[in-house]
């Protein structure tokens, strides 16, 4: 005969999915489909649950008006206080089960909390003055906290130790920096094996690129030393050929202030000059005054006279110098006899003496 | 009014009306997608159904052929089990195995209000009793081990009564 467990995982869903999420819960128990089925109806009922309250917010949030003085008046006002009331507590309890949910750890457990978060959501839809936030709110609360604490203190630290010793059987020694990486490793064994792979692979990556980046940064160090290398060669160079410049600039210096020392000379030189040119002009004009006074005729007769008495006596003297000239000329005749050379002196002394007296007389 | 046969897994042909047998969307859909003449002589084979159960499948629909179409569905209305009407109730006062392959039936033939139903009926048979309660109405083993059940009763130990 067909049995209930034997129907379609699609059929029991239907089925159990009409009992209450507290109730889902409590037949967890009866067998591992039973288990299977329930914990898939519980989480899906907390996304329906958390789908309907954003759906119920907003139809309200819409009607309300802007401004919050207005609001506070507003007949809705109620509504959207005990709205937002819930709205902490899914976010609290989504906070505590649905990381462990997503790791596919636990189911959200409490189905009692989906129940009662179904219940207020529908009497406030329904009422049009609901009783206050915190009388509605009361069991929601309460039972809520009461899940959430005992999921803390007893449920966690188990699925924390069981994450660990799955870690430590599957991977060994490995240590892993942080609690959402354990958790990865988790579920089955062929998933565990599957992140670990990954992960070593990624850091292989990463070795990989630190190793290939160390390279290039070496080789950039190399090259960036040798322009530094360059710019010292180039820099001595540069040194060498200021010093050369700054030695030229150092003679030309020297140049220009001889040549100072020399200008400065022939200044005053030139202003000797000057100045005796001074002197003479002085002199000179003194002359012309002398010239044009009357006297000054007589003293030019007289000049003039001498200077022709002097043009008189000249051809005289020379006339006896010529035949002096001539003389010597004859007695040039070369002996070496010793009368000869005694006349030659003797005459060459003569000639001498002769000078010497004719030609002062000459001059005066 | 236009009749189609409907062939069970074990041979037996069910004549029955075009507007009764569209109440199961796999054959409605089927009617629509093939475009089936109404006069012709064909017969549409349901393998997945036998002939006791395919009678009483047209033995509800029959009985439900001017129904209100069912609502749209809505996720967020209340769980209710208690509104099956006295003839439905009647009508499901059969054994589990039949129950069951109602449903497979209703499932398979895409019923929506038989698949309910059946589905209420046995949430009926399963609400207020224990787990163990359950198992044995049901026949259903326990294949827990001895931790597994303890981890289960751990997580649901924050409501209980103390």
């Amino acid at each position: 005969m067909l049995q209930l467990i034997n129907l379609p995982d699609i059929v029991l869903e239907t089925i159990l999915s009409n009992l209450t999420y507290d109730e889902i819960s409590r037949y967890r128990i009866v067998c591992k489909q039973f288990d299977r089925t329930c914990k898939k109806l519980l989480n899906r009922g907390f996304n329906l649950m958390e789908k309907y309250h954003a759906q119920c917010l907003r139809a309200v949030k819409s009607q309300l008006p802007r401004r919050e003085s207005e609001r506070r008046s507003h007949p809705l006002a109620r509504h959207c206080d005990i709205l937002t009331a819930i709205e902490t507590r899914i976010s609290m309890l989504s906070m505590t089960f649905i990381k462990y949910v997503d790791l596919n750890l636990c189911c959200f457990i409490p189905g009692k909390v989906i129940d009662e978060i179904f219940r207020v959501l529908r009497l406030i839809r329904d009422s049009k003055t609901p009783p206050r936030a915190h009388e509605i709110l009361q069991e929601l609360r309460d039972i809520s906290s009461m899940a959430m604490e005992h999921f803390d203190e007893k449920i966690l630290p188990d699925l924390k130790h069981s994450i660990c010793t799955s870690v430590v059987s599957n991977v060994g020694s490995y240590e892993l920096p942080s609690g959402s990486l354990m958790i990865s490793h988790h579920t089955t064994s062929s998933n565990t094996t599957l992140p670990h792979n990954f992960s070593s692979e990624k850091l292989n990556q990463t070795f990989k690129k630190i190793y290939s980046r160390t390279k290039k940064n070496k080789l950039s160090v190399l090259s960036i030393k040798g322009q530094i290398g360059k710019m010292k060669l180039r820099m001595k160079r540069q040194g060498f050929q200021m010093r050369l410049q700054s030695l030229k600039l150092q003679e030309q210096a020297k140049k220009i202030h001889d040549q100072d020392t020399q200008l400065a000379e022939m200044r005053k030189h030139l202003e000797e000059w000057e100045q005796k040119m001074v002197d003479l002009t002085a002199e000179l004009s003194r002359a012309r005054e002398e010239t044009q006074k009357p006297d000054s005729i007589e003293t030019c007769k007289r000049k003039h006279i001498d200077m022709i008495n002097q043009r008189d006596t000249d051809p005289l003297q020379t006339k006896e110098l010529q035949a002096k000239k001539r003389k010597l000329i004859v007695e040039r005749i070369s002996s070496n006899d010793a009368k000869d050379v005694k006349f030659k002196k003797f005459m060459t002394d003569l000639l001498a003496g002769n000078a010497i007296e004719t030609y002062p007389s000459t001059s005066h | 009014m236009p009749n189609i046969k409907l062939q069970s897994s074990d041979g037996e042909v069910f004549e029955v009306d075009v507007d009764i047998a569209k109440c199961s969307v796999t054959i409605k859909t089927m009617l629509e997608d093939l475009g089936m003449d109404e006069d012709e002589e064909e017969v549409v084979p349901l393998p997945n159904v036998n002939s006791a159960i395919l009678r009483k499948v047209i033995q509800w629909a029959t009985y439900h052929k001017d129904d209100p179409p069912p609502p749209e569905d809505d996720e967020n209305k209340d769980k209710r089990t208690d509104d099956i009407s006295s003839w439905d109730a009647d009508f499901l006062k059969v054994d589990q195995g039949t129950l069951y392959e109602l449903i497979l039936a209703a499932n398979y033939l895409d019923i929506k209000g038989l698949l309910e139903v059946t589905c209420k009926t046995v949430a009926n048979m399963i609400k207020g009793k224990t787990p163990e309660e359950v198992r044995k109405t049901f026949n259903i083993k326990n294949d827990f081990s001895p931790s597994e059940e303890e981890q289960v009763r751990k997580e649901n130990e924050w409501c209980e009564e103390k």
